[in-house]
């Protein structure tokens, strides 16, 4: 049974995350091929810079391993991932149960819990696998291009970010639950999570954001160790809001 | 022996009650016809059969599984073809039949082969390009290739044009008979439910007018005309569904006790007493079809 629902959710997902795979791959791939040229293009008076540009940002570009990390960690895994993160969230039950394709599954004998599962920890391996991936292949594609990281942290950051996106589709998933319909959910989604990275704008409040930490900043300039505690915390509060989201699903009138 | 048995089964929408003080009663081996007008709580019934939806009170015994808490057990020994289409429209025939063998290990794939050439079913077409009949075909064939025990049809051959409904209700009657299988048969269709129930209930505003055998009904209920010229009033000791007429003119309808009624009428010296047998499609008019009285009201 575990079989047929693993291959039945493989074939839902397989094109949502090919996409999300080429979209990030692509954003990766342009940062490598552009990057030479976007140090040619940067002006050498900061005061011509936009005051949301700093000096310190432009140094940090200068060195290519952080440039890596400010594209990749910093900017097209919390954006271009949040996005998978709630595209895929969404899909997973709330269409289904809304189409009644779900009583399907459950009327053919499989059990609420296990479909639950199944379709949550499914899409939680790919959108942690599919980033990983890529953060693996920036070193090798990056040799072809003729450069090289300083080390190799990038790969351990992105983990963090991914069980952060994790977070992500587990509150999209939830909300899906709650409101029955792809669109609203998509909107609902996004707009609580674009409201919710605001608080990443201030220095007072972005430790409240998901998103900052998902970057591991200090951990990847070295100036701590592996932020356990961050990924634990990501961790506990997919499961928490999985739960919840499961009990929904399990009660949830078909 | 039950193989649905439902005791005080209700289902509440806020201030509607969809389905009222449920008690049914499905013997092995039955060909149970639900019927009832649309609305009647039909549906709802099927879904808290199979642990789709909670009862708001009673309890549902569908083979021998608790409803409202082994719903996964009660799918895997039945066989469930809903009223809208429940199938992947973005699969492909020979992906949906996969989809479901991997779900059910009863699965008989010879007797599958056998009704995919009958309904000659294409495998590489996506279930969202088939038409309704065929759709229909293939929910069947979904539901029965595993040889379930038991068969629960909601409303299964709506939308399908006669001869597609034929076709249907004799793939569906031939693999009963191999099989002893029970089936429930939800429809508001009477004449391919006296095709092939030998039970029915019947369903109005949620709650059950009248259940028996489809011969014990047939038997039972009766409509009688009598014409009494000195009668301005007809009163009769027997208890009646209901009566209609004025001027000596009567039809009175009997549940039971037919002949008992008919001694009395005969007693009146009526100038004319007939006694009509019902369809089943008049005997679901009487209890659903508003013919003047509630159901259980006795005039």
């Amino acid at each position: 049974m575990n079989r047929a629902l693993i291959s039945k959710e493989v074939r839902d997902l397989r094109w949502k995350l090919l996409v999300g795979f080429l979209v990030l791959l692509g954003a990766v791939l342009l940062m490598i091929v552009l990057y030479e040229k976007l140090l040619e293009v940067i002006p050498q008076d900061t005061s011509q810079l936009p005051p949301f540009i700093t000096a310190e940002m432009l140094q940090g570009f200068s060195d290519y391993t952080t440039a890596m990390w400010s594209n990749f960690n910093d900017k097209n895994l919390p954006q271009i991932g949040t996005l998978l993160a709630i595209v895929l969230g969404i899909g997973l039950l709330a269409p289904e149960i809304e189409s009644g394709t779900i009583t399907l599954l459950l009327t053919n004998g499989a059990c609420r819990r296990r479909v639950f599962w199944i379709k949550a920890s499914l899409a939680i391996v790919a959108l942690i696998l599919l980033p990983m991936v890529i953060s693996l292949l920036i070193p090798p594609f990056s040799r072809v291009f003729g450069y090289s990281l300083g080390h190799l942290r990038l790969v351990p950051a992105t983990l963090v970010g991914c069980l952060g996106l994790s977070f992500v589709l587990a509150v999209s998933l939830f909300i899906s639950l709650l409101v029955k319909d792809r669109i609203w959910s998509g909107i609902t989604s996004a707009t609580l999570f674009g409201l919710w990275s605001v608080l990443g704008l201030w220095k007072s409040t972005r430790v409240f954001s998901p998103f900052y930490h998902m970057r591991a900043a200090d951990y990847f300039f070295g100036e701590s160790g592996f932020p356990w505690m961050t990924a634990l915390s990501y961790l506990l509060a997919t499961v928490a809001v999985l739960l919840l989201a499961e009990r929904r699903f399990v009660n949830e009138e078909l | 022996m039950g193989v649905i048995i439902t005791k005080g089964l209700s289902k509440v929408y806020g201030t509607k009650e969809a389905v009222a003080d449920l008690s049914l009663h499905v013997q092995q081996g039955s060909v149970f016809g639900f019927l009832g007008p649309n609305g009647s709580g039909k549906s709802t019934t099927v879904k808290m059969l199979l642990g789709l939806r909670a009862p708001s009170r009673g309890t549902a015994q569908v083979l021998g599984f608790d409803s409202s808490r082994e719903g996964h057990l009660i799918g895997q020994r039945v066989g469930y073809v809903p009223e809208l289409g429940n199938l992947y429209p973005q699969l492909t025939v020979q992906a949906c039949i996969d989809l479901v063998r991997g779900l059910r290990p009863t699965w008989d794939e010879a007797y599958a082969r056998h009704l995919l050439n009958m309904f000659e079913l294409p495998l590489k077409q996506r279930v969202g390009r088939l038409s309704k009949g065929m759709q229909r075909q293939l929910a069947l064939l979904l539901a029965m290739a595993p040889r379930p025990e038991l068969l629960i049809l909601d409303e299964p051959t709506s939308g399908l044009d006669p001869i597609k409904r034929q076709e249907f209700l004799q793939v569906l009657m031939d693999g009963v008979a191999d099989t002893g299988q029970t089936v429930f048969f939800s429809s508001h269709n009477m004449t391919e439910v006296e095709r092939v129930a030998d039970t029915v209930g019947i369903l109005y505003n949620g709650r059950l007018a009248v259940a028996g055998a489809l011969d014990d009904l047939k038997r039972n209920v009766k409509r009688i005309r009598v014409v009494l010229p000195n009668k301005e009033s007809l009163q009769l000791k027997q208890p009646l569904r209901s009566i209609e007429g004025s001027n000596g003119q009567w039809i009175v309808t009997v549940e039971q006790g037919v002949d008992m009624v008919l001694a009395e009428l005969r007693a009146m010296q009526p100038v004319a007493l007939e006694v009509y047998d019902l369809s089943l499609e008049d005997i679901f008019m009487i209890y659903a079809g508003g013919e003047g009285c509630e159901p259980g009201a006795n005039q």
